[in-house]
């Protein structure tokens, strides 16, 4: 479904990527855990054209990043965190219908797909209110109902619980597990390991661009004899990606 | 290139920037009332302060002769009627109180005053001032004016007493006729304030209107955190690109009315304030100094909107390359310099000024084609040479936006 190949990506001298091979198949969760400036943000950027690799290349769905950048664009839903992006003077619902409208989508469709994440994500009541004067979790959920709102196979999510609290960090992981039910794949990006425990199937770890252990949870605590993921984590980085 | 994706992006920034209400006051509503606003706020002050000159005045008498004969002359012949008081005996409290601004002037009848005017022969009056003081300044002209009122009549007087007319005061009299009118505006007279203001107050209005809300759909679009997830969905970034650009223009062009309608309203509320000398000033008068022709004014206008049009380009370019909304205004604010520099320095340039270079500098040629367009000297071959210099400038302008927009550079920073 998601293919990285040999991708290095250089923002002038530095290398922010260097040599990331990845591969992820359908219906996944995938987790992309590293500590800060490790290269998450970037690699989510390059499968969502944002981005162009220096060099190797990236396909989403088939669709090379570079040469079929609108059909990748087409297939995919992003979320990236941080401060949510929305338009403060806008409803929620016309946020949502905005980016649905830029996706080809019907009116009639459109509608029914807003009533149908409105109701997955009990936020009815403040559909038609103007987001300017939400709380950053009712923010965050607007944000994840724009981007699945076209139905895409595939979901980037960079830190999506960053600056939540737990109910709603709870909530956005609940809604994750929804979207892996609905057959989507998903890559997901933490610098916690709890989180991506909790919901992964496999997980990259990454340290200053570089790829250190790509494994199931369970391959990780079996190669390592650990069962205390935090602590491989925390090895694997302090020793720098030299194993 | 998706039309129906640059409508959905028009559609939603306009209703975004409708529901600006701070923009909407300032962008739309206030250019509507700010040249009215501006008068009327003016002659309150100007009226204000010479109403309280008026009302307040107060002078003192310093005089050799008799006080009391002094000041019974300076009522009957000077004050008049008017609410003039007279205050101190002594000259040097006269003095300081000329110097605190406790009272407007002084008045000093030379020796021997009366009696000069009496026998008809010449005497002085002296008139002191502090010109550190507004209302002495402006009294001592209410002062003087009454004095030469007060001169004319003496001799008026005194001709008659010789039994000789008046009106050799008057012996040469002057009228003067100005040649470029008949020349130039089938005798229609011309209106030097109209093509003053008009031009540069239009062209300062075009080339900043558009930088609210060029500010918010690019660089207020990137530090809300919404312009990656807006460029990866479906539509390309051409559409989305040219969808802003409308939206810019559009809401431009609408701040643009607005300005000329507060600008028109300004001309009907009080047609005086932009009169010259000498001209009679109404509304109908204002406009039969317009008699343009349609083929130079629908160049002018096309002058003006490739103007528009190039400088919502500006605004994109500066807007998209800034990292935050504070920085992407304070550049745009520099903007307002060559308009306003450009504006004035042509201020004063009647239509004959105008050097055949200006039409290949933008902003230049749109002024100087609006000034043509209002004095109805038209030199074609300026208006079209302006027209396609700008948009030349637009063509240049829109292909750097939008290899701006291919850079992943300006986009992700
Ligand atoms: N546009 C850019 N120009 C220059 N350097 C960049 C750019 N984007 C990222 N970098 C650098 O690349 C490195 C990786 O950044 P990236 O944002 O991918 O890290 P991250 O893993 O997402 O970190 P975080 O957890 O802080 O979000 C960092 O050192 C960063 O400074
Ligand atoms: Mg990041």
């Amino acid at each position: 479904m998601i293919k990285v190949e040999n991708v290095i990506k250089k923002f002038n001298d530095f290398t922010a990527i260097d040599n990331l091979n990845l591969e992820i198949s359908e219906g996944e969760i995938f987790g992309l855990l590293g500590e800060n400036g490790a290269g998450k943000t970037t690699t989510l950027r390059i499968l969502a054209t944002m981005l162009k690799p220096t060099q190797g290349k990236a396909t989403v769905c088939g669709y090379d990043t570079v040469k079929d950048d609108a059909k990748v664009r087409e297939n995919i839903g992003i979320l990236f965190g941080g401060e949510t992006g929305l338009y403060d003077r806008l409803t929620a619902r016309e946020n949502i219908e905005y980016f649905g409208e830029l996706y080809d989508m019907s009116k009639d469709e459109l509608k029914k797909e807003i009533e149908k994440v409105a109701e997955a994500l009990s936020m009815k009541e403040y559909i038609d209110k103007r987001v300017g004067t939400f709380s950053k979790g009712m923010k965050q959920k607007v944000a994840f109902a724009r981007s699945i709102i076209h139905n895409p196979k595939v979901l980037l999510l960079d830190e999506p619980t960053s600056g939540l609290d737990v109910t709603a960090a709870v909530e956005v992981h609940n809604f994750i597990k929804e979207c892996k039910k609905a057959g989507k794949t998903i890559i997901f990006s933490s610098h916690t390991m709890s989180e991506i425990e909790k919901l992964c199937d496999r997980v990259a770890i990454i340290h200053k661009g570089k790829l250190i252990e790509t494994n199931t949870l369970k391959g990780l605590k079996e190669k390592y004899n650990n069962d205390d993921l935090e602590e491989i984590f925390t090895t694997l980085i302090s020793n720098g990606g030299e194993k | 290139m998706n039309f129906k994706h640059i409508w959905i992006v028009f559609k939603k920034e306009m209703k975004d920037a409708f529901r600006d209400k701070k923009s909407v006051l300032s962008n739309i509503f206030l250019p509507l009332i700010l040249i009215p606003l501006i008068y009327y706020g003016m002659n309150f002050f100007i009226k204000s302060a010479s109403k309280e000159v008026e009302e307040n005045m107060k002078i003192s008498i310093n005089t050799n002769e008799s006080i009391e004969e002094a000041k019974k002359f300076t009522k009957e012949n000077i004050i008049g009627e008017d609410n003039i008081e007279i205050v101190y005996n002594s000259y040097s409290d006269a003095k300081e109180a000329l110097k605190n601004g406790d009272i407007n002037c002084i008045i000093t009848y030379e020796d021997g005053f009366f009696e000069k005017i009496k026998n008809g022969t010449m005497s002085k009056i002296s008139l002191e001032y502090n010109s550190f003081k507004n209302a002495s300044q402006m009294g001592v002209e209410i002062l003087r004016s009454k004095i030469m009122i007060l001169n004319q009549k003496l001799a008026t007087q005194k001709l008659t007493e010789l039994n000789v007319s008046p009106e050799i005061l008057n012996l040469v009299s002057i009228s003067d006729y100005d040649i470029s009118i008949e020349e130039t505006n089938d005798g229609a007279t011309r209106n030097d304030m109209l093509i003053m203001i008009v031009p540069m107050y239009l062209v300062i209005v075009i080339v900043t209107a558009g930088i609210p809300i060029a500010i918010d759909v690019l660089a207020g679009e990137r530090e809300r955190n919404t312009f990656e997830a807006l460029l990866s969905t479906k539509a390309n970034r051409l559409s989305i690109l040219i969808g802003k650009y409308m939206a810019i223009l559009v809401f431009s062009i609408i701040a643009i009315i607005m300005s000329f309608l507060g600008l028109l309203l300004g001309i009907v509320l009080n047609p005086e304030m932009f009169s010259t000398a000498g001209q009679e000033m109404s509304i109908t008068a204002i406009f039969s100094t317009m008699n343009m022709s349609v083929g130079a004014f629908l160049l002018a206008l096309l002058s003006s909107i490739t103007l528009a049009v190039a400088f919502a380009g500006i605004q994109i370019g500066i807007s998209t390359w800034a990292k935050t909304v504070k920085e992407a205004q304070t550049y745009l604010s520099y903007m307002m310099f060559p308009a306003m520099i450009l504006g004035f320095a042509t201020m004063f340039m009647g239509v004959g000024d105008m050097k055949s270079f200006m039409a290949f500098i933008p902003i230049f040629n749109t002024i100087a084609s609006l000034k043509m367009v209002l004095s109805g000297v038209v030199n074609y071959g300026f208006l079209i040479t302006g027209v396609i210099v700008n948009i030349i400038f637009v063509v240049i302008i829109t292909y750097f936006i939008i290899q701006m927009f291919k850079r992943e550079k300006t986009i992700i920073r």
